[in-house]
């Protein structure tokens, strides 16, 4: 079998994180940057062929095997630039697919001119931040919210608040059958562990459990945390994820206020928001915060540029007891900082890109596959094609690989959360949690 | 640094090459030889050091190989294979001693292809084809050929590949490792059974055939014979030989090319256009120069004079002629060829063709800028701009390189040892060439060198195979601090 050849452009933090991803895969991973810095950092961690230079331009692309590439992932910091590389990737080398990070709302919202580039899909980073926001603000004190079957089930991260009951009994002991809830992964600050039934819980873990849509409430009152629906949200930071947010919870008639430090930005929420409470002012201004009675809000998202000051002001709301606080962090690096400073969610614009990418370049047999605790474990969505050895076999039966677990089954769009007595059938839909590296052995039970 | 994980590895890389062991064992069996035993032991003694290190250091996290580790690995794989190599001498009583199996094992691997043993006619088929074997395994490098048929290794095989393979102008064909560990081992044994086929047709047996084809295209040298291929007297033999020992000195990305029906990339490569050059000028050289004064025909020293040229530049050793006895000219043009080496690239050994290259056109651009002080210059390689930190690399290396050669030759006197004897050895054992002037000259060998001096070469051998920076590494205490 020909391995499939996928074309990054751009050696940035998405360009790495894609990369990394995939060539840990059976995938030929091609990166092009103009910077050889970048490249150079990429050359000593990864398993990918380099080249340097300008990603749109044709004898570029062609020295990075276009001719034989199967897709081609554009995610410059440049929109431009992207839109080039997809134009040249499809006129010149008639790659099927090609994906852009396009930031600017009026590119990315005229499917005409996307059409015409050639780019199918375009993924907005700030978009995709904001829709994970809401994802988050949707289900009460979740810390990580992923979608899969079009939303049907959802994978959803919970912080274990220090009142749960959970704390300190070991799993087997546990009563989670009504609902069923089965523990996927256990992230404890650096640390992951696929739980067996030996492992217990401790205060401040996120457990990320597998959960029908129609169950989530019952889920979370079982685990432990408040189901009251959120009303009041405050978001630091009135950038397009601020606005974007903002804009939506509005039109689901919350109560919203933004504070945003520049006047002329503000203005423009002014213009485009209706009903949203424009504040201007420092987001990390404990009395400003107290005047517009931040203890009272249910959610407080600081989703501003400066991850800093979104650490800060996040940390200020935790201690006015504030039960959800949402932080966006761009840098990689300060990711499982924050983790552990007890704020429920955080999470990075570029991560979610590079995972919402890699949703559109699976192939075979897995369906999708998001990434958990930077990067250090998989839920993957995948398909038992007749014929694999797993099928007719009880899961208890089945020898997966080392630190692995199938977390739920879908059949005939029916969700199922399995016990050990169950079987898996042809063409049941699996969702998996494993520790990364483990993709390619999975991909081999499933075939 | 990881030491337990680089043990792992080198347990399955011992695992990986104990296998190869087989092969002469299996020879032997079916000729019923008397060194059936030695390699049947020195199998299972391979086998179960690499299973034993392999299962003591297993460990249940998986780690990440690093940078630095992965040349702890490649070295002390290295060391491990050659002393794992050298039972069957050691084992069959061919060999004297450990210091001389340990020196015969090294030699092989590294394809130095220098031999202590005074009459190969006394050896067992078995050790010979062993010893053929260990340079065809080390020629293309026994960790790519593990990475080619081993996935084990995983995503940490990029790093042990960095360490084995030096990044000069080595360009990556497939943007997996193992794809292009995987695609280099198709045209070396590729090409390797073409030879044999062709030596065959030539009219060498098929045991020496397959010997020789494993020590040319590995660029090593042994031959089975110890007047090497002079022995055959067989003109068809030479020719095909010479152009075979020419193939394996090019970089092998351009046969990758080339098979793939793009012979363009020969043309455009700067480096093989020299290493034609140079080979081009030295035959002209030594053939006008042996001429009349060792040779009455025109034709048998043209014949004679390719046949040494290319077997020194590519750094193979085979000997059809005793170049001792040819004029000064010729022997110190032979004498400065060791240093050239092959291209890189390729199987062969010595400083390598593009690190000339590269420092005569630097010397050239600061002559230029001596008429020019303020010409903007660059140095460019097949139309690419060559960074400073490359050209640092390669002054570095020279000077590590010139340095090693003069403290091992200093020793190498200390020890008693003549004065071209000395020089001429350490330049040959650094360059992986095997033949070299005076007491170790193609018609002689290495049984006279003291003990010490033996191991003096094994350092420079294996020094010089991994190109330098990789095992000096290692005797660099920052290498060791946390």
């Amino acid at each position: 079998m020909v391995p499939m050849r996928i074309i990054i452009v751009g050696a940035g933090e998405v360009g790495f994180q894609l990369a990394k991803v995939l060539s840990a895969e059976n995938i030929e991973v091609v990166v092009i940057d103009k910077s050889k810095e970048k490249l150079k950092r990429i050359s000593e961690e990864l398993d990918v062929a380099l080249v340097e230079g300008e990603g749109g331009a044709p004898s570029v692309l062609e020295e990075a095997g276009a001719n034989q590439a199967d897709i081609l992932l554009a995610v410059t910091n440049i929109d431009e630039a992207n839109m080039i590389a997809c134009l040249v990737a499809k006129v010149m080398f008639q790659i099927p697919r090609n994906v852009a990070r396009i930031r600017n709302l009026e590119y990315f919202s005229n499917e005409v001119l996307l059409n015409s580039l050639g780019i199918n899909p375009a993924i907005s980073p700030e978009i995709e931040a904001a829709k994970a926001i809401i994802r988050l603000i949707e289900v009460p004190f979740a810390a990580d919210v992923d979608d899969f079957e079009y939303g049907k089930i959802k994978i959803i991260g919970f912080r274990i608040p220090s009142d749960s009951k959970l704390i300190g009994k070991a799993f087997k002991n546990l009563d989670l059958t009504k609902p069923k809830v089965l523990i996927g992964a256990i992230q404890r600050s650096d640390l992951i562990i696929i739980p067996s039934g030996n492992d217990t819980l401790k205060k401040d873990d996120i457990i990320f459990v597998p959960v029908p849509l129609e169950n989530i409430d019952a889920v979370c009152s079982s685990i432990g945390g408040t189901t009251t629906p959120v009303k009041r949200i405050m978001i630091v930071g009135g950038g397009r994820i601020g606005f974007y947010v903002a804009k939506t919870m509005e039109e689901r008639n919350l109560s919203v206020k933004i504070i945003e430090h520049d006047s002329e930005r503000c203005k423009f929420l002014l213009k485009s928001l209706n009903k949203s409470v424009i504040l201007h002012g420092d987001g990390s201004d404990q009395k400003l915060l107290e005047e517009e009675n931040i203890n009272d809000m249910d959610v407080f998202a600081a989703i501003s540029n400066n991850e800093e000051l979104n650490i800060m002001a996040s940390l200020l709301a935790k201690s006015r007891g504030v039960k959800k606080v949402i932080t966006v962090v761009n840098k990689t690096d300060y990711l499982p900082l924050a983790n552990n400073l007890g704020i429920e969610a955080v999470l990075s614009p570029r991560l979610i890109t590079a995972d919402t990418i890699l949703k559109y370049v699976r192939s075979g047999n897995i369906l999708s596959l998001t990434t958990i605790a930077e990067g250090k474990a998989e839920i993957m969505e995948a398909e038992a094609k007749e014929g694999s050895v797993l099928i007719g076999k009880t899961l208890r039966e089945v020898e997966l690989p080392k630190k692995t677990l199938i977390g739920a089954i879908i059949r005939n769009n029916n969700v199922i959360i399995p016990s050990g007595n169950d079987k898996i059938a042809g063409n049941d839909k699996l969702i998996i949690f494993t520790l990364k590296d483990s993709i390619r052995q999975v991909e081999k039970l499933l075939r | 640094m990881n030491i337990v994980l680089v043990f792992n590895l080198t347990g399955i890389i011992l695992l990986f090459s104990s296998v190869f062991v087989l092969i002469p064992f299996f020879a032997s069996f079916f000729r019923a030889g008397d060194d059936m035993s030695a390699l049947g032991i020195s199998f299972l003694a391979t086998f179960f050091a690499g299973l034993l290190l392999y299962f003591l250091t297993k460990s249940q996290e998986k780690i990440e190989l690093k940078h630095r580790d992965g040349f702890a690995v490649v070295t002390i794989s290295w060391m491990a294979m050659s002393f794992f190599g050298s039972l069957p001498y050691l084992l069959s009583g061919v060999a004297l001693s450990f210091t001389d199996a340990y020196f015969e094992s090294m030699a092989g691997f590294t394809t130095t292809g220098a031999s202590v043993f005074r009459s190969l006619e006394e050896v067992p088929d078995g050790i010979l084809l062993w010893r053929s074997l260990t340079q065809w395994m080390g020629g293309m490098g026994i960790i790519v050929f593990s990475l080619a048929i081993l996935p084990l290794l995983g995503a940490g095989g990029m790093q042990l590949f960095k360490a084995e393979v030096p990044e000069i102008g080595v360009e990556k064909l497939r943007p997996r490792i193992i794809d292009m560990a995987k695609s280099l081992w198709y045209i070396y044994a590729g090409l390797t059974a073409l030879l044999a086929l062709l030596l065959t047709v030539a009219g060498m047996t098929v045991f020496d055939a397959a010997c020789h084809s494993f020590t040319t295209m590995a660029t090593g040298g042994f031959s089975t014979k110890s007047a090497s291929v002079g022995h055959f007297q067989n003109t068809y033999v030479d020719i095909i030989i010479t152009v075979f020992m020419f193939l394996a000195g090019v970089n092998f990305s351009l046969h990758f090319y080339a098979l793939r029906g793009d012979f363009s990339k020969f043309a455009r490569s700067s480096e093989f256009k020299f290493y034609c050059l140079v080979i081009l000028c030295s035959i002209i050289v030594v053939t006008f120069n042996t001429y009349n004064t060792e040779y009455a025909s025109f034709q048998e020293s043209l014949r004679y004079a390719s046949f040494q040229v290319v077997s020194i530049v590519t750094t193979t050793g085979f000997a059809t002629a005793d170049y001792e006895i040819w004029p000064v000219l010729s022997q110190m043009s032979i004498l400065c060829l060791m240093f050239l080496g092959g291209m890189v690239g390729s199987t062969g050994g010595g400083m390598k063709q593009v690190r000339i290259l590269l420092m005569l056109k630097q010397a050239y651009r600061e002559v230029y800028h001596l008429i020019h002080p303020h010409a903007v210059s660059a140095l460019k390689l097949n139309d690419r701009n060559i960074p400073k930190e490359t050209l640092g690399g390669i002054w570095g290396f020279l000077f590590l390189f010139v340095l090693i050669s003069i403290v091992a030759i200093l020793i190498m006197s200390a020890l008693g040892v003549d004065m071209v004897t000395s020089v001429s050895t350490v330049i040959s054992s650094m360059s992986n060439v095997g033949p070299a002037l005076g007491e170790a000259g193609p018609a002689e060998n290495y049984a006279g060198i003291p003990d010490a001096g033996k191991w003096v070469l094994v350092f420079c051998m294996l020094a010089g195979r991994l190109e330098i920076y990789t095992v000096v590494l290692l005797f660099m205490p920052i290498f060791w601090k946390k």
